[in-house]
């Protein structure tokens, strides 16, 4: 099976620190990118999502240590992950992302609801909630 | 005498344990970036300044009349938080 | 007035632990099960503290109050250190 060949530390950083598709590709995106400034509204652009949703996905990240960001405004950031071990899977997540785009969908789509997520989402009032 | 001192510790162990509760939704606003978190975490830090308030002036009675209004403004920051999170906004 | 508060304050208590009871039921997260539950016991708490200042303004009641609202916020910590992934 494809899920045999994904590295252990892929799946720990998946599991640890990619909540969704958005924030990978948001990710991937600076990634390949290194040396480059994005604003969520560059992200939006490239990938063809709404800028509040890329500017949450790059505050995420960089509150995970992913990215870092420049002074706004609007906020900029660039691919820089804190330590060399983050900059490691990263770069491995990167080419198993690309031989095996379906098992790590797959993998992202199938963990647990963040609690955190359940968390905000419960005092939603309202049921057409739109995921952030 | 022995119940005092039950219930001061018992006031104590209240007031930091919120207070750590506190430090927990702080620690989630960060990695959520989301409001929601931050305002538990300053409601949570009010109760605790709140049962924090009690443990010295319990005794004296009329003092206590004082103290809601910390409660208050403690609940009305989940208000708050509550509304503010079903504002029509794309955003979490 | 105080009393208005400590109605309004257990009002939305309850209002908290139904959102998160309901939100529990929907996703199955642990975490939201602790936070009911100790909305449910700030709930209580600040019923008790009516009751203590509006009701029974003779007795003191706040041992069984810090009681009820020490067991909740120990119940949301359990959650906060063991169930958030």
């Amino acid at each position: 099976m494809p899920e045999v060949e994904i590295p252990q530390s892929v799946r720990a950083f998946i599991d640890q620190r990619i909540g969704s598709i958005f924030q990978l590709e948001v990710l991937l995106l600076l990634h390949r990118n290194p040396g480059r400034d994005f604003t969520a509204e560059d992200v939006a652009h490239e990938l063809r999502i709404e800028p509040s949703w890329a500017a949450l996905c790059l505050a995420q990240l960089q509150a995970g240590g992913l990215l870092v960001a420049a002074e706004g405004p609007p906020l900029r950031y660039h691919y820089g992950p804190r330590t060399a071990d983050l900059d490691d899977t990263t770069n491995q997540l990167a080419r198993v992302y690309s031989t095996h785009r379906v098992s790590i969908t797959a993998m992202i789509f199938s963990k647990p609801p963040d609690p955190l997520k359940s968390f905000a989402d419960a005092f939603r009032l309202r049921k057409d909630t739109l995921n952030g | 005498m022995i119940y005092d001192r039950l219930l001061y510790f018992l006031l104590g162990a209240l007031l930091a344990a919120t207070f750590i509760a506190g430090m927990f939704f702080l620690r989630f606003a960060q990695k959520t970036r989301d409001r929601l978190f931050a305002l538990f975490a300053a409601a949570f830090w009010l109760l605790s300044l709140n049962w924090f308030c009690i443990l010295f002036i319990h005794g004296e009675e009329p003092r206590y009349a004082a103290l809601y209004s910390l409660r208050l403004v403690a609940f009305l920051l989940i208000i708050v938080g509550i509304v503010d999170k079903n504002r029509a906004r794309p955003r979490g | 007035m105080a009393e208005t508060v400590y109605i309004l304050c257990s009002l939305t208590s309850i209002l908290c632990a139904v959102l998160l009871w309901r939100g529990y039921v929907r996703s199955r997260a642990r975490l939201l099960l602790w936070c009911s539950i100790c909305f449910i016991g700030l709930a209580v708490n600040n019923v008790l503290v009516f009751v203590d200042l509006v009701l029974l303004p003779n007795v003191d009641l706040l041992m069984i109050r810090t009681l009820v609202a020490l067991a909740g916020v120990l119940a949301l910590l359990y959650g906060l250190i063991w169930d958030v992934q």
